[in-house]
């Protein structure tokens, strides 16, 4: 008995099914498939889902009756995959983050998430892709036919029938598990992988053997293809040129798109990729499975045209072994080949079943309001992939054949190609909108249909054939196969271009003639990466709270699964007190919760169904907005309030504060600063703020401040700063960085004080703390000179009383006049620091002060000098200490007689009055006046510029004025003489009390 | 140049190369090393698109 038999044979391929339900079971239960490696494997291997049955079969029999053209269905995706790290990271990471389930929903999501975008590209891309499908179950069908050579079994038993039904229920069971198409498909996938080593190990294997067993290797095969010029065109492209080369051009770009944006192609490089850095990966692991699949279709196609009848060059792999008689191979062959056709099978009528689901039955189930949406779309997938599998067999039954395999492949390309502009032109055009892409894909659609689909039926003898002859309706120019005349292209690549460029213009054309809503804008700028601004992306979003959210999905979910996803969209997020942000948020994670089930538009609609609110909560959601509302209004109001509070207190501060740019060119300077650079802000604005510094602050300030704001640090410190006219003062500078939120610089806020007056002040203050301890140590020294000094004069006083010689009298009369000198400065330096109470009593002026002209009448007199007393227009009373007044008067009074002393008719005056609160008393004379110089300083002890003087006189007097809180004024003209006004306030009275104690 | 404008930079030769009028050129039934001028030319190139993606996208390591 031959393994070739009927019960073998259908014992192998049951064998091999229930090993694939094997692995997808084990698959899912496993964790050994978790290793980093092994899942970035099985993503290339299962992106090899490309290479079906017609890559199997069909590679080789392209190759033998067209050559070398079969490769630009693997070179255009090797060719893409230079592209693969950036175009397909793209797609992931926009599919991942709105959670897009297929081609359609990708197409209606980047679209606004319009559902009939939806619902047109779903049915088109499934008319498109059936015979696809069909023809994956005829090659099945055929290799079952070859390897039996058994027909009448066949005729009454069709395997192809039970494997459809198998397929279809592996699909339901691996992959229409749950709706939810972004959860990873393990099982479906892993086994998916399997098949692809599978195929290859097989194609490489009966590769090996035709070439290196029936024939003597690569060279012997390739020579025996020039040396027959028979064979020649499997080497060359054929003649004549243009039409040869346009076809091969034409192949390249549609199987570049096919390769992404074939449903199942899209399905395990996009929607199922786990990990973005497998795209990497595949961007070169994927070509060179492709490399490795095709490495022996040439040498097998031309062993298949040296050994076996031409017309069966597409069962050339499978017939090569069968004929030499090798059974194992042909069976590794068989389930090289069933691999491939199956994969392909369940993948893409998984996809479609999704497509179908949510893009048309979802958004009917929708419209009639049904409940449970959820478990009846996992329903309908599954039944879609059931019908789909039933739709292919009943296709591939119904063609029986009479197709060309490798043009119905072709041909579903093109259509979903027609898919490729409204996706690629979504991820870079921003405008390109909705009605484009209905545009360009109806009229790439309907050119697709009509140039490559109407000659395909003719042949089939389904239409007549004068369309071909005489066009549509008798216009030549409608050709389908030459339309509006243009010939010289073969039939594929007439037909790509015309429905590219419709598809193209469509797009184009209506997307620039059109306007965008603004749920549109919103997903136009998610897809390109290009955001216009706030104001598209705030408006038409529903909120949504967490009740309102639990009953949506209680109402259109339904069941077990219902809880579970309104926990998962909730999160832990109670369902009071939520701002209105943190309910948009939930509204868009319910969204895309609901999306990666349901489909874009079906979870736009639910979310944006508000007919299911209650009143209750309708009337809820007008109060959460007008919440926002007021909240916004709020938070405008307290901006602006801070914002005018902020510009008084900067207008109002005495320093200067500054803004500059991030060149550092002012901004704005407030008030203070206009008044310390003395120019207004226009004439500051622009010019940079260091140039407010002078050169020769402190050293490096300024290029410290530079690395401080270009670190984003501020700095402070005094400087020297200079006006813009060249005045300088010194300074204390603040400087910080504005920081927007994401931390980078922006500009600089500085704020500059003005440390003049402030230093002045130290200067003053320290001088003056030198002044008093140098003073404290003059009276120490003082009051230690004036005891030795009682001894010294008594001793003299008793040395004089004895007699000696005239010199002895005259020297010690001498010494005792400058020991009474010694004596009279040390008082008067122990008047002046000792610290002096006053005793204050009520006093009438006038005798006080004509006491003290008297005393000094005659002594001026003898100099020369008169002094003269006003009379008195009234008693003028005052509370003063007198003794210490007389001493003041005294004082000032003798150094005017000393003024006068030298001038002729020296004359000093003397006055005093009352005002109310104060008494002003004038000692005026007509002597030689003093500098500006020596104004300032005859109150300082030891200023004198008398030579016997103390210098401390006027110091006294200065003191004494002081402790009354008086104030004394000096006004002096050198030569002309000089006028001291004492002021003093005269003090609460006691009128009954006022008598004079004492003269 | 980064790597993101090398490869598109590489597409666009990739493009040419792989088509009209360039494949003219090798367009003739002679054999080099024993094997179709224009197999091998289609072939080396593949292999070059794949060598290249290897290196620019850092092997397997991702």
């Amino acid at each position: 008995m031959s393994w070739l038999d009927y019960g073998p044979v259908l014992s192998i391929v049951v064998g091999y099914l229930l090993f694939l339900f094997g692995v997808a079971y084990w698959a899912e239960r496993t964790h050994r498939l978790e290793r980093p490696r092994l899942r970035m494997l099985t993503y290339v291997l299962t992106a090899s889902v490309y290479c079906t049955a017609w890559t199997f079969y069909g590679s080789v029999g392209l190759a033998a009756n067209q050559g070398l053209e079969f490769l630009t269905i693997y070179l255009g995706p090797a060719l893409l995959a230079l592209l693969w790290p950036l175009l397909l990271r793209r797609l992931v990471r926009i599919v991942k983050e709105q959670r897009i389930t297929s081609v359609s929903d990708f197409i209606s999501s980047r679209y606004g998430k319009s559902a009939p975008l939806g619902a047109l590209v779903a049915g088109l891309v499934v008319v498109g892709l059936i015979p696809y499908i069909a023809l994956q179950l005829q090659a099945v069908s055929q290799s079952f036919k070859m390897i039996l050579r058994q027909e009448a079994i066949l005729d009454r038993f069709d395997p192809t029938l039970l494997v459809a039904v198998v397929l279809g229920v592996f699909g339901i069971l691996f992959g229409a598990r749950s709706p939810d198409f972004t959860q990873a498909q393990r099982g479906l996938l892993t086994a998916v992988a399997v098949e692809s080593v599978v195929k290859l190990l097989a194609f490489l294997t009966a590769g090996a053997y035709v070439t290196w067993v029936l024939f003597d290797g690569f060279g012997d095969l390739f020579g025996r293809m020039v040396a027959d010029p028979a064979l020649h065109r499997l080497i060359t492209l054929g003649e004549p040129p243009a039409a040869s080369f346009s076809r091969w051009a034409a192949m390249l770009v549609v199987s570049m798109m096919a390769v992404v944006f074939l449903p199942r192609q899209f399905h395990v490089l996009v929607v199922q990729n786990q990990d973005e850095r497998h795209v990497a990966v595949a961007s070169w692991m994927f070509p060179l499975y492709l490399l490795l699949i095709n490495l022996f279709v040439l040498p097998i196609a031309a062993a298949g045209l040296l050994m076996l009848p031409p017309a069966q060059a597409d069962q050339f792999v499978l017939l090569l072994p069968l004929s030499a008689g090798n059974q194992a191979l042909s069976i590794l062959v068989f389930l090289g080949g069933f691999s491939a056709a199956t994969a392909m099978i369940v993948v893409d009528s998984l996809a479609l079943s999704k497509m179908l689901t949510n893009d048309i039955v979802v958004p009917i189930m929708l419209r009639n309001r049904s409940r449970d949406i959820y478990r009846t779309s996992l329903r309908s997938m599954r039944f879609c992939i059931l019908l789909i599998v039933f739709l292919g067999y009943g296709w591939a039954s119904l063609a029986g054949g009479r197709f060309l395999l490798v043009e119905m492949g072709l041909l579903s390309f093109v259509a979903v190609t027609q898919c490729a502009p409204a996706i690629l032109l979504g991820l870079v055009w921003p405008r390109g909108n909705r009605w484009g892409a209905f545009a360009g894909i109806s009229a790439g659609f309907g050119l697709w249909f009509y140039t490559l689909i109407v000659p395909t039926l003719v042949q089939e003898g389904v239409v007549a054939p004068s369309i071909l002859e005489a066009g549509l309706f008798g216009q030549p120019w409608l050709r389908p196969t030459e339309l509006l005349g243009l010939d010289g292209l073969d039939p594929l690549g007439h037909g790509l271009f015309w429905s590219l460029f419709a598809n193209l213009a469509g797009y184009v054309l209506v997307s620039l003639a059109t306007r965008q809503d603004a749920e549109e804008r919103l997903q136009a700028a998610a897809f390109t990466g290009r955001f216009p601004g706030a104001a598209a992306v705030a408006v038409g979003r529903t909120i949504l709270t967490p009740p309102e959210i639990e009953r949506l999905v209680q109402h259109y979910v339904g069941g077990p699964e219902a809880a579970v996803i309104a926990a998962e969209v909730l999160g832990a997020k109670a369902p009071e007190a939520l701002t209105p942000p943190e309910l948009l948020e939930l509204r868009i994670r319910l969204e895309k919760r609901l999306a990666a089930s349901l489909g874009a538009a079906a979870a736009r609609f639910i979310v944006e169904d508000r007919f299911t609110l209650s009143a209750g909560e309708a009337e809820r959601l007008v109060e959460s907005f007008q919440e926002l509302r007021h909240s916004l209004r709020t938070t405008e109001e307290e901006a602006q309030r801070i914002e005018r509070l902020l510009a008084s207190v900067v207008r109002s501060v005495d320093d200067c504060i500054f803004t500059a740019d991030i060149q550092g060119r002012l901004v704005t300077v407030n008030p203070a600063g206009e008044r310390l650079f003395g120019v207004p802000q226009a004439e500051l604005a622009g010019v940079q703020w260091w140039g407010l510094l002078a050169g020769n602050g402190p050293t490096g300030a300024l290029g410290r401040t530079g690395v401080a704001l270009g670190g984003a640090y501020a700095w402070r410190g005094d400087v020297r700063a200079r006006t813009p006219v060249g005045r300088e003062f010194p300074a204390h500078l603040a400087v910080t960085p504005i920081l927007d939120p994401g931390g980078l610089v922006l500009g600089t806020v500085g704020v500059l004080r003005d440390l003049t007056e402030q230093q002045e002040l130290q200067r003053r203050l320290i001088h003056q703390e030198t002044l008093a301890s140098l003073g404290q140590m003059a009276a120490g020294v003082a009051h230690e000179i004036r005891n030795p000094l009682g001894g010294i004069k008594m001793a003299m006083a008793v040395l004089a009383k004895h007699e000696g010689d005239a010199l002895s009298r005259e020297m010690i009369e001498t010494m005792r006049s400058g020991a009474g000198e010694i004596e009279s400065i040390v008082s008067h330096l122990l008047d002046y620091t000792r610290e002096t109470r006053l005793d204050r009593q009520p006093y009438d002026l006038e005798r006080i002060v004509r006491q003290v002209v008297q005393s000094l009448a005659a002594d001026a007199r003898s100099r020369g000098v008169t002094v003269a007393c006003e009379a008195f227009p009234n008693t003028v009373r005052a509370l003063v200490d007198g003794q210490k007044l007389r001493q003041v008067l005294t004082n000032v009074v003798r150094n005017a007689v000393e003024a006068a002393e030298r001038r002729p008719a020296g004359r000093v005056d003397v006055r005093c009055s009352g005002r109310t609160g104060s008494v002003l008393f004038e000692v005026v004379d007509n002597g030689v006046g003093m500098t500006r110089m020596e104004r300032e300083r005859m109150f300082l002890p030891f200023f004198t510029t008398k030579p016997t003087g103390t210098g401390l006189g006027l110091a006294i007097v200065k003191k004494i004025v002081d402790l009354h809180g008086g104030e004394i004024r000096v006004a002096s003209t050198p030569g002309r003489g000089t006028r001291v006004e004492i002021a003093l306030p005269a003090g609460v009275m006691d009128e009954a009390a006022s008598a004079d104690r004492r003269g | 140049m980064k790597s993101k404008d090398l490869l598109v930079a590489l597409f666009a030769l990739g493009a040419i190369l792989f088509s009209w009028p360039l494949l003219t050129v090798v367009n003739r039934p002679v054999a080099v090393l024993g094997i179709p001028l224009l197999v091998l030319y289609l072939f080396a190139l593949w292999a070059g698109i794949i060598g290249v993606l290897f290196w620019l996208t850092g092997g397997d390591s991702g």
